[in-house]
């Protein structure tokens, strides 16, 4: 039998509220559904927008928000929804549901700041504390590169964790749960350690697709990756499949050796990954040759602000083409970050136009654009996926660096120019 | 005949006809939420409204909880979903919706059950029974 603290036992009685008590009650029973003996303190939690709205008005009656918490991006830019060229009558139709979910998460005290990388603004949880993110390359990301427990049980779970400050101790919060199970390495000629964003796609998307959901260790890299290296190699992994957690020796804070991250345990499986996958990949994610690419898609995730200064240095004096849309997603807050160091004017002074508080690609409504594109770049695995699948099959795909997709709109054809093009 | 299996969520007994999915499912994508009428794979075309819903695992998008919470506001969710292997995101599903889910069957449900049988789920004593 689970044992609850008084605490809880409080919050689950009312005493904190109706919206704290129902939380407490779908935590106590997620808790019996994986027999946890206990529930453990979350300090950190992230949230999906897209509750049902009865819902929400319910769990926020007598409740707040006992967590640093931040909220996920919506599908469009609330502020830029032309420029995004969305429909006029669908935003319309959404924007009172959308305002009224706002009027609830500041009532909660959930931050409603819009961007898929929490971590930016703030919401960082540190090495070996609880956590509960939503967005499956934060759920990775957390575990991995903080090295902080989350579970991936989805939305509800964040919610419920943001009002309570309470996550079963089950899975990932348990060490043991936490060693490698698979092994990836490069072979010697892939020479991963120059691997630009997308390459590092690629490897990801491999990983996933092999490992679905089993803890994953990636070893024989003579490289620490930085923030964005980690991002563009890891999203993909969630992608494919569905890591939660993957250890990368001598960058991740629970690997600083093979040995650690293995713990106790041996590798079930050895996968040495080669130029063939890398080709493989590539052709998975490259949905056509054609180099008539009418839009390009940036931040999936959301850039950081290293990556717009490169952005900016690649767009200064140059033009987009005019019948060619580039599209930047980031956070609002970057955007603030960005106005100091004037990297929004460089930027859009070359047509690219900056998106915020938008899920660019994988949430991307395709039927309600004004002018669906026919063939769409990227450099993120994750969005490639994302946009074809969700567009079901109607928008085409090229996938590929990020100097790529910024020469595709400057001189109007996609030039694949790397290894892996099969 | 009884089948012992895993509750994930209880609270109730559920009687009613048996629909069974060949496939994974995931409420995120497979399913219409104003009519529960499913979109792919062996029950395209029709309504899981009412039926207890079997399949044999859950795959998925962590958004599927709010759908079936949709579902059963709009009163078209299946009265229970049984299935061999639930992950975390078909248990929040249950939790959020109200709907009485079992997991981990002795015996392989996939080929136990039939669409159109009649089925007892007992999830509090952890079996279920074909009528």
């Amino acid at each position: 039998m689970m044992k609850l603290t008084d605490q809880e036992k409080k919050m689950l009685n009312g005493e904190y509220g109706e919206g704290t008590a129902k939380a407490m009650d779908m935590v106590v029973k997620w808790a019996e559904v994986y027999g946890a003996e206990k529930l453990v303190d979350v300090s950190n939690t992230h949230t999906s927008p897209g509750e049902p709205i009865e819902w929400l008005k319910e769990m926020s009656k007598g409740a707040k928000a006992r967590t640093y918490s931040t909220v996920h991006p919506f599908p469009v830019d609330r502020e830029r929804w032309q420029v995004q060229g969305i429909k006029r009558d669908w935003v319309e139709k959404m924007e009172p549901y959308w305002q009224e979910c706002i009027v609830h998460y500041k009532r909660l005290g959930l931050i409603p700041n819009f961007t898929c990388c929490p971590y930016m603004v703030g919401n960082v949880p540190s090495f070996r504390s609880n956590s509960n993110f939503f967005g499956s390359e934060a759920v990775l990301l957390t575990n991995s590169y903080f090295g902080a427990r989350n579970p991936r049980v989805g939305g509800p779970a964040c919610f419920i964790s943001a009002l309570t400050g309470k996550a079963p101790y089950e899975g990932l919060m348990i060490d043991e749960n936490r060693y490698g199970e698979l092994l990836f390495e490069p072979d010697a000629g892939l020479k991963m350690e120059g691997f630009d964003h997308a390459e590092l796609g690629l490897f990801g998307y491999y990983v996933g697709l092999v490992a679905q959901e089993k803890v994953c260790v990636v070893n024989g890299v003579q490289k620490r990756f930085d923030f964005e290296e980690f991002k563009y190699l890891t999203a993909p992994m969630a992608t494919s499949g569905s890591v939660a957690l993957c250890h990368i020796v001598g960058t991740t804070p629970e690997a600083l050796t093979l040995d650690q991250a293995f713990g106790p345990k041996k590798p079930r499986e050895k996968i040495v990954v080669g130029a063939k996958e890398m080709k493989d990949m590539w052709r998975k994610l490259n949905t056509t040759d054609s180099e008539d690419v009418d839009m390009v898609l940036l931040g999936c995730p959301h850039l950081s602000i290293p990556e717009l200064k490169s952005l900016a240095a690649m767009l200064e004096g140059k033009k987009v083409r005019s019948e060619k849309r580039f599209f930047i997603a980031i956070g609002d807050d970057m955007l603030n970050i960005a106005k100091k160091m004037d990297l929004d004017q460089i930027i859009e002074a070359s047509g690219a136009k900056i998106l915020t508080g938008v899920c660019n690609g994988p949430l991307t409504p395709w039927d309600h654009m004004v002018s669906k594109p026919k063939l769409v770049a990227t450099n993120s695995a994750k969005a490639a996926h994302y946009i074809y699948a969700g567009s079901g099959m109607t928008v085409n795909v090229r996938f590929g660096s990020t100097e790529e997709c910024v020469n595709s709109m400057i001189t109007g054809r996609y030039v694949d120019t790397g290894r892996w093009a099969s | 005949m009884k089948v012992k299996g895993n509750k994930i969520l209880g609270g109730r007994v559920i009687e009613a006809e048996v629909m069974v999915q060949k496939e994974p499912f995931s409420f995120f994508g497979d399913v219409n939420r104003e009519n529960g009428v499913i979109n792919v794979g062996t029950n395209a075309g029709r309504s899981f409204k009412d039926k207890i819903f079997v399949f044999p695992q859950s795959k998925g998008s962590t958004l599927a909880p709010y759908v079936a919470a949709d579902c059963k506001r709009n009163g078209v969710a299946p009265k229970a979903i049984l299935c061999q292997k639930a992950d975390g995101v078909l248990a929040m599903v249950a939790i959020l919706a109200d709907i009485p889910t079992m997991d981990q069957f002795e015996t392989d449900i996939m080929t136990a059950l039939k669409t159109g049988d009649n089925v007892k789920v007992e999830p509090e004593k952890g079996y279920i029974e074909i009528l």
